[in-house]
């Protein structure tokens, strides 16, 4: 049984305009010590979603329909008592600006045992041990004397480190990092993405990465599911996407970024700008920027099929090719039929 | 004077030339003292006319200090900058006017580098109408629409406002009031970086195509390295205030020779997997330095692999390794033999 | 894989490719619209702040229109008339009530306007008193808030636009005059002016307008523009951190048009909410001075100066009171939740 299993997850925000779905059906599966990455746009839905598994939502955000289990549990409508249980203690979350996550008035030491205490019986002495480990795991120097530090004393990327640390400190089993490195610098990011690749191996624990980085998607993942407006495009394993990509936004997006070979040559961007979120044509959200589109493209969203045992996609070309494949089969069939 | 008049005429100036340039930000420590911040500290380069040359590094490393103070949006504390043969004089009126029409800049936030109670046409006339560079409203119309036209916006849009514009169209205006006075030179500031993956491609094409139409020539500014290798022809490294590596790109990418600039290089995500998992990264320890405590000597040393004695001794020399391979770095020849 | 995928038939006639125009269709711009449209929609639909909006647009009108066709005057004394003796039955009537010879003529089949609210000690109709006190109180509170304004705009921009010494000094000036006790120094500065301008306005436009409201205004340049001052000043030091502001500047503007372009419109909405809550302070200030009898001069009421006239008989007349108190706390109320509105409406940093 997968560790966490959603699906078909709907979330809306209902803002004074109207109605915002911001994450329409989305399914995957992640299993344990596995690295899903969810790739999107901003707009995509790929925030919504981790925080719909949190149901850290915002006041005007609601899921409206879909499945979220956790070891078998169902978590939609589970009530606050549940998630309680569950934030922290089995899904812990990273979010992209370590800044606004960490409390300035509070010592970093404090605000890490604050997290261990409340989610554990240990002691205040235990908890202190515990966050001095936890401290030098990440790889922060001389730990002890850093508890008694202020946030603002570090750095970025040791502010990252610190909620890495408070994050993994009640062995989660799922971490989902919501963009976490998108505020550093290069080799900062670096650092960080080699961490929590060795806290993975280590720990054991699966990963939800949220990037809208393709290189950061390639370097951590083992499996990727591509989000455009809301919508699933793809997932499958990591070799699959981007080798064999089979939905046209996938397609687009790896045409369009630059590479160590596309010097001197001419990008191949996705034309049109993204889709406004608050009017949804009915048909699929790509197709107004979509080079293949068909005249199903723009009446029926597509539905998911699988591609093989690895790779499901959701776009009607794939559709198109199967219909064909098993015309031309069908007239060698009627042909041969003849011949015979 | 003589000389600089021949030398303007000669195709082989350089189109923007600094020479040693440095601009200091005074800070406050404590109640009555301030250090100065050496956001650019003795920065030399120069950009050949249609030539691009993209400025990397790492946050608070002063590249787009570099760029402002170019254009003279900061005056520089010391050093010069060069315009097509002539020392940009800030004294006087005309001689800036003229270097203002020339020179544009492009912003990274698409946000709040528009004005947010102006409508397009206004914010793309506003360097029409500061130069007065119309006799007639419709000229100055005529004008505008040419230029929406070239960045591919739709000349309908002219009287909505900017909120109303996604991030790519957003930055798609403010490529279009850069070019409205008509410049040679443009300080493109990380003017990609804040747009989704998808419409980065649109923006770096037209920037590419405006080059080849307009003749321009750019500054590019931006840490994502993938996308300065793209579009630069040459690229300057870096770190806290000081040029550390300038080569062109494909030379600085395939053999960088300043330590920081293998690390930094080494740290792409490279987006193929299997590229990625091959990647042989070169870490590099601890952060960078604030720029109000610089290190002695090479302001890499702390962080450097091969750092011994003699970089904190002296500031290594900018100097030519290779022809038009400039390194900064006294162990540059063990560590690359 | 032979058997369909789909849960519904496919017709291959929906494999041809689409048009650009079907494509297009799909995605439609939302309507224009503006920052200043925006705004209306919301405030519209805030239902307090609308109404509050219709309660005082009301008020201001009858204030205006009313004291022009009212058959009564505020400063008539009704049972002094010329050539007869003092009637004494117009003094002190209840609300609906008549005076002697007004009985005498409704007897004799004409019509009568009615004293709404009484009459006062004098013999005044009680309500056009009434009224003629919210004109001058909303008057008052509107051309303080002027004045605040002008002062506040000029020294704020000046301090935040100049920045360094000229900002240090005056945002000095501004720490001084919060450290100082103002309503003791409305106190003081409205008896010292009572005085010394008194005299000097003798036979002007300006001894009509009365000494007191003239310092009352002056109060309010001097000592109530500092939080307007302040609220600018931090908005220019954050607008011209704005790369629009930068844009313009490698673009070659000069200061004006930089200015005049892209600081003041940007701090329009504030100045306009500031100064919509700023009317109601004043108002209160106003009142609080005629309570104390530093207001309006006499016959001219305020609703403050109708507030204390009415304490010498508040036993016997307790309306007389409550009534001006009733309507200086609705105008101020309404004013403040029109301006809480505004604010809710226009200010951007409070909407996503």
């Amino acid at each position: 049984m997968a560790l966490l299993e959603v699906k078909d997850l709907h979330t809306s925000f209902f803002t004074d305009a109207g109605e915002v779905k911001a994450v329409n059906g989305v399914n995957f599966n992640l299993d344990h010590g596995k690295v899903l990455g969810i790739v999107g746009e901003s707009g995509s839905g790929k925030s919504v979603t981790a925080y719909s598994i949190m149901q850290i939502l915002a006041p005007t955000g609601k899921i409206v329909s879909g499945s979220i289990k956790l070891d078998g549990q169902e978590l939609v409508g589970a009530g606050e008592q549940v998630m309680r249980n569950v934030r922290g203690n089995k899904v812990s979350i990273i979010f992209q600006d370590p800044m606004t996550s960490l409390n300035p008035t509070l010592t970093i030491g404090h605000q890490l045992m604050e997290a261990i205490l409340l989610h554990t019986d240990r002691t205040r002495e235990q908890a202190e041990a515990r966050a001095i480990e936890m401290l030098s795991l990440v790889n922060v120097n001389e730990p002890a004397k850093r508890m008694k530090q202020y946030p603002h004393e570090f750095s970025g990327g040791m502010r990252q480190r610190v909620m890495i640390a408070m994050a993994l400190a009640c062995e989660p089993d799922i971490l989902i990092a919501d963009e976490p490195t998108t505020a550093l610098d290069v080799t900062i990011q670096a650092q960080i993405l080699e961490l929590m690749q060795k806290l993975q191996r280590e720990m054991g624990m699966a990963i939800i990465m949220i990037t809208h980085d393709l290189g950061v998607v390639a370097q951590m993942c083992d499996e990727i599911v591509v989000m455009y407006a809301g919508s699933y495009c793809e997932r499958g394993t990591a070799d699959e996407i981007f080798y064999n990509p089979r939905h046209e936004y996938t397609r687009g997006l790896l045409r369009s970024i630059p590479t160590l070979g596309s010097m001197g040559q001419k990008l191949h961007p996705i034309t049109g700008t993204p889709i406004d979120l608050l009017n949804l044509p009915e048909g699929c959200p790509f197709a107004p920027r979509c080079e293949k589109a068909m005249k199903i493209c723009i009446k029926h969203p597509a539905e998911s099929m699988d591609i093989n045992e690895f790779h499901k996609a959701s776009c009607w070309l794939n559709v198109k090719d199967l219909y064909e494949k098993q015309q031309s089969a069908s007239v060698v069939s009627a042909q041969e039929g003849g011949e015979a | 004077m003589a000389d600089e008049i021949k030398a303007s005429a000669n195709e082989e100036t350089p189109l923007v030339e600094i020479r040693n340039l440095k601009k200091y930000f005074p800070v406050k420590t404590g109640f009555f003292g301030s250090t100065p911040l050496k956001a650019v500290d003795d920065v030399s380069f120069s950009i050949k006319r249609g030539e691009t040359l993209g400025l990397v590094g790492e946050s608070g490393c002063g590249k787009t200090t570099v760029g402002r103070t170019i254009l003279h949006l900061y005056e520089p504390t010391a050093g010069q900058v060069i315009y097509n043969g002539k020392p940009v004089n800030s004294k006087s009126k005309e001689e800036m006017a003229e270097f203002r029409r020339k020179t544009t800049m492009v912003f990274q936030d698409p946000y709040s580098s528009l004005n947010p109670r102006m409508t397009v046409s206004d914010i793309i006339g506003e360097p029409l109408d500061v130069h007065g560079m119309y006799s007639s409203k419709k000229e100055r119309m005529d004008r505008i629409l040419e230029l929406m036209d070239r960045v591919g916006l739709n000349s309908e849009h002219a009287s909505r406002y900017a909120h109303e514009f996604s991030g790519g169209q957003r930055q798609r205006i403010g490529i279009a009031r850069a070019l409205a006075s008509g410049p040679e030179f443009i300080v493109c500031d990380e003017p990609v970086s804040a747009l989704d993956v998808s419409i980065q491609a649109q923006v770096i094409n037209m920037f590419d195509e405006l080059q080849d139409e307009l003749g321009l020539t750019y500054l590019f500014i931006a840490h994502d390295l993938l996308v300065v290798r793209h579009i630069s022809d040459r690229i300057a490294v870096m770190y806290l205030g000081k040029m550390v590596e300038l080569a062109d790109a494909a030379e600085i990418y395939d053999h960088p020779m300043h330590p920081y600039s293998k690390s930094l290089l080494s740290a792409v995500p490279i987006p193929d997997p299997k590229i990625a998992h091959a990647n042989k990264r070169i870490p590099l320890q601890g952060d960078i330095p604030s720029p109000l405590h610089a290190p002695s000597g090479c302001p890499f040393r702390t962080r450097c692999p091969f750092a011994n004695k003699s970089c904190s001794a002296s500031m290594p020399e900018f100097k030519e390794v290779k022809p038009g391979h400039f390194v900064a770095c006294h162990r540059v020849e063990e560590i690359n033999s | 894989m032979n058997k369909n995928p789909l849960s519904m038939q496919v017709d291959m006639d929906d494999f041809l490719p689409a048009s650009e125009e079907e494509k297009s269709y799909m995605v439609q711009m939302r309507a224009s619209s503006t920052f200043f449209r925006d705004g209306c929609k919301r405030f519209y639909k805030n239902k307090v702040a609308f109404t509050s909006l219709v309660v005082i647009v009301l008020i201001v009108i009858s204030a205006i229109v009313l004291p022009i066709v009212w058959p009564y005057s505020y400063d008539v004394q009704l049972g002094v008339q010329p050539g007869k003796p003092v009637d004494a039955s117009y003094n002190n009537l209840a609300p609906m009530e008549y005076s002697r010879s007004e009985q005498q003529m409704m007897e004799d089949g004409q019509f009568v306007f009615p004293h709404i609210f009484g009459t006062d000690a004098s013999g005044r109709d009680y309500f056009i008193r009434v009224v003629y006190g919210t004109r001058i109180s909303l008057a008052v509170g509107f051309f303080a808030s002027i004045i605040v304004l002008i002062v506040g705009l000029t020294m704020g921009s000046i301090a935040g636009f100049a920045g360094g010494r000229v900002d240090m000094a005056i945002m000095r000036i501004v720490d001084i005059i919060y450290s100082l006790p103002d309503m003791l120094m409305v106190i003081l500065l409205a008896s010292v002016m009572r005085a010394s301008l008194g005299s000097a306005f003798e036979g002007t436009v300006f001894a009509k307008i009365g000494s007191n409201i003239l310092s009352l205004f002056i109060i309010f340049a001097l000592l109530y523009w500092c939080s307007m001052a302040r609220l600018i000043r931090g908005q220019i030091l954050s607008l011209r951190e704005q790369e629009y502001v930068l844009a313009a500047q490698a673009a070659g503007a000069k200061a004006k048009w930089i200015i005049t372009k892209h600081l003041i419109p940007n701090c329009i909405s504030i100045i306009i909410i500031s100064t919509a809550l700023q009317i109601p302070s004043a108002i209160f200030t106003e009142s609080f001075l005629s309570f104390l009898g530093l207001g309006v001069n006499a016959p001219m009421p305020s609703l403050g100066s109708l507030a204390s006239d009415a304490l010498n008989g508040i036993s016997s007349y307790p309306s007389r009171l409550a009534i001006p108190a009733l309507a200086i706390s609705l105008i101020v109320l309404g004013l403040n939740l029109f301006g809480d509105g505004l604010r809710d409406a226009f200010d951007p940093k409070l909407n996503n």
